[in-house]
């Protein structure tokens, strides 16, 4: 038996406080964008976002602590799904514009060393900060720490909200979509931001065969530029994850893409699954959750390996949810419209970041 | 296993004056792009030979590093919105830019993690054992930037940026794991010292 169990999940997002929220959005098609009202938009008030609803315990969007309240609500899940978790847990925390939240005005007491305190864990405390593969990446980290045993579990926390710098640099970017995140779609344009947290609590080494857990993961940094994935990046990282996880690529039923919806990005990451799974992709299920809820900036990859476990544990995955038809290049692909041609007992997660960043995260039994 | 010092190298960039007005506006200065790359060359020139697909890479970013940028970005779009800020600009905004732009240059293959906020030297030294540790690389790259603190929205005088490379081959000396959070530069001082004893 390979991987580690988990122990616990946890998600704040456009759908909700809750696993179970986030869930049910990625069945029921897309959170509605809202307009930002946390800072001055102007001359780019036409790119809605995904915004948390309003949840407890949460300070209002542009307070300087929204982002660790966000964290701390999405980790008090996880940890209350377990038994009470060893004092020395390590928390790898994700995220990829703490700064500019903090260029807003900062607040004592609000960082990650703070959550780790409040939540009363003593162990490690590392932040992770690969662009948008940050989530996948810190997983990554978490599954190496406890793969050398310098852990006894690891909660790893991955969060980000909407920034005014992160925003305007979008937008100057080309990145940000007016119509919305369409994974996969014909005249596809780019993403929609959101902000979220999400969380997930990793154990020691599986006890039994048939628990789902984490099986492996890798992250890597193969590209030619900045601006766009690799495909041979992304397959490297694909493969990787396969090789330490102890499968194959015929043991794959089930992929939870990237997928941002981005003309290049999307293409890319097709590429690579094909190069590594074959003519078995076009039967797989492939699905994007940015299309759901948006793009959860570092928290996508826990975000994104959260619903791959759901789907594992429930053996279905949800429908792709996109906008208009889908772009020539796959249009015999399965997009979660029917089922796949083997048992969802093993699934792929992949994440891909500016500056060429690549991860990929097995869930499985 | 721990992790030992093949080699080093660390410079201090003086950070040229921002230009007044509307030059800053239509090209923003920003730490890894205008004060990095042009020296990694240099840094990068001292490296010993390696099979680059084979090195992962870790990056320990200082604090006031990913907040500068993203003062100097939103100042920006203060003064003229969106329309203002370059685009490449923003390609350097994320703390990973720096271990994106070596990994890019040089072609590193392996395991590879950018670390901020808490104690990114400690973390990095940590990812850079557990990869080696684990088998996952043979060495691994370290990078560390930081920048001194200045008043908010003001460019500092100049940024630190330090190369390491970090095998577990123990033909090399050894580095310690800091016992607590010690600053980019402190670490450098102290490796270098390493080195040349």
């Amino acid at each position: 038996v390979t991987g580690f169990p988990v122990l616990g999940c946890g998600a704040v997002t456009p759908a909700g406080a809750g696993v179970d929220a986030l869930w049910q959005a990625c069945w029921d098609g897309p959170v509605a964008r809202r307009a930002v009202d946390h800072f001055d938009t102007a001359g780019i008030t036409d790119f809605p976002v995904g915004l948390v609803p309003d949840v407890d315990q949460l300070a209002p969007r542009g307070h300087a602590r929204r982002w660790f309240d966000l964290a701390l609500h999405a980790a008090r899940q996880a940890l209350a799904e377990a038994a009470p978790p060893d004092p020395g847990t390590a928390v790898v925390v994700a995220t990829t514009d703490h700064a500019g939240t903090r260029a807003a005005g900062g607040v004592a007491g609000a960082g990650p060393g703070d959550l780790a305190r409040t939540l009363g864990l003593t162990g490690p405390v590392l932040v992770v900060s690969n662009a948008s593969a940050a989530g996948a990446a810190a997983i990554t980290v978490g599954l190496d720490l406890l793969a050398a045993g310098a852990a006894p579990q690891v909660l790893v926390v991955a969060v980000d909200c909407v920034t005014r710098p992160g925003l305007y640099g979008l937008v100057a970017l080309r990145a940000l979509s007016r119509t919305g995140c369409r994974p996969f779609a014909r005249g596809r344009d780019g993403i929609h931001v959101a902000e979220a947290a999400a969380a997930i609590l990793l154990g020691g080494p599986r006890a039994r065969p048939g628990d789902v857990g984490l099986l492996g993961a890798w992250v890597s940094n193969v590209a030619t530029q900045l601006a766009r994935p690799d495909p041979a990046g992304v397959a490297d990282a694909i493969r990787r994850a396969l090789d330490r996880s102890g499968r194959s690529a015929a043991d794959v039923g089930h992929v939870n893409a990237h997928a941002a919806g981005t003309g290049q990005g999307d293409r890319a990451e097709m590429t690579a699954l094909r190069e590594v799974l074959g003519d078995r992709l076009v039967d797989l299920p492939v699905v994007s959750v940015k299309g759901v809820v948006g793009h959860c900036q570092g928290a996508a990859g826990v975000v994104e390996v959260i619903v791959a476990l759901r789907a594992v544990r429930e053996g279905k995955a949800p429908p792709l949810h996109t906008t208009g038809e889908i772009d020539p290049l796959w249009t015999e692909q399965n997009f979660g419209q029917r089922p796949g041609p083997v048992p969802l007992e093993t699934a792929l997660s992949i994440s891909c970041g500016l500056g060429g960043a690549n991860a990929a995260v097995l869930v499985g039994v | 296993m721990g992790v030992h010092l093949e080699h080093v190298a660390y410079r201090s960039l003086p950070a040229p004056p921002v230009p007044a007005g509307t030059g800053l506006l239509r090209r923003q200065l920003v730490p890894v792009r205008d004060w990095v790359v042009p020296a990694l060359p240099g840094l990068f020139g001292g490296l010993p030979g390696h099979d680059w697909a084979t090195v992962g890479c870790a990056a320990a970013v200082g604090a006031r590093v990913p907040l500068l940028c993203a003062e100097l970005i939103d100042a920006a779009a203060t003064a003229g919105g969106w329309r203002a800020i370059d685009a490449e600009s923003f390609l350097y905004y994320s703390p990973h830019a720096l271990a994106g732009t070596a990994s890019v240059e040089l072609g590193l293959g392996g395991p590879t993690a950018t670390f901020v906020d808490v104690d990114p030297v400690g973390s990095a030294l940590r990812f850079a054992e557990l990869q080696l540790r684990l088998g996952h690389c043979r060495a691994i790259l370290l990078l560390g930037l930081d920048a001194e603190d200045c008043a908010p929205a003001t460019t500092p005088a100049a940024v630190q940026l330090g190369t390491a490379l970090l095998t577990g081959d123990e033909r090399w000396p050894a580095v310690a794991m800091p016992d607590a959070p010690v600053p980019v530069p402190e670490f450098f001082d102290r490796i270098r010292a390493l080195a040349a004893a």
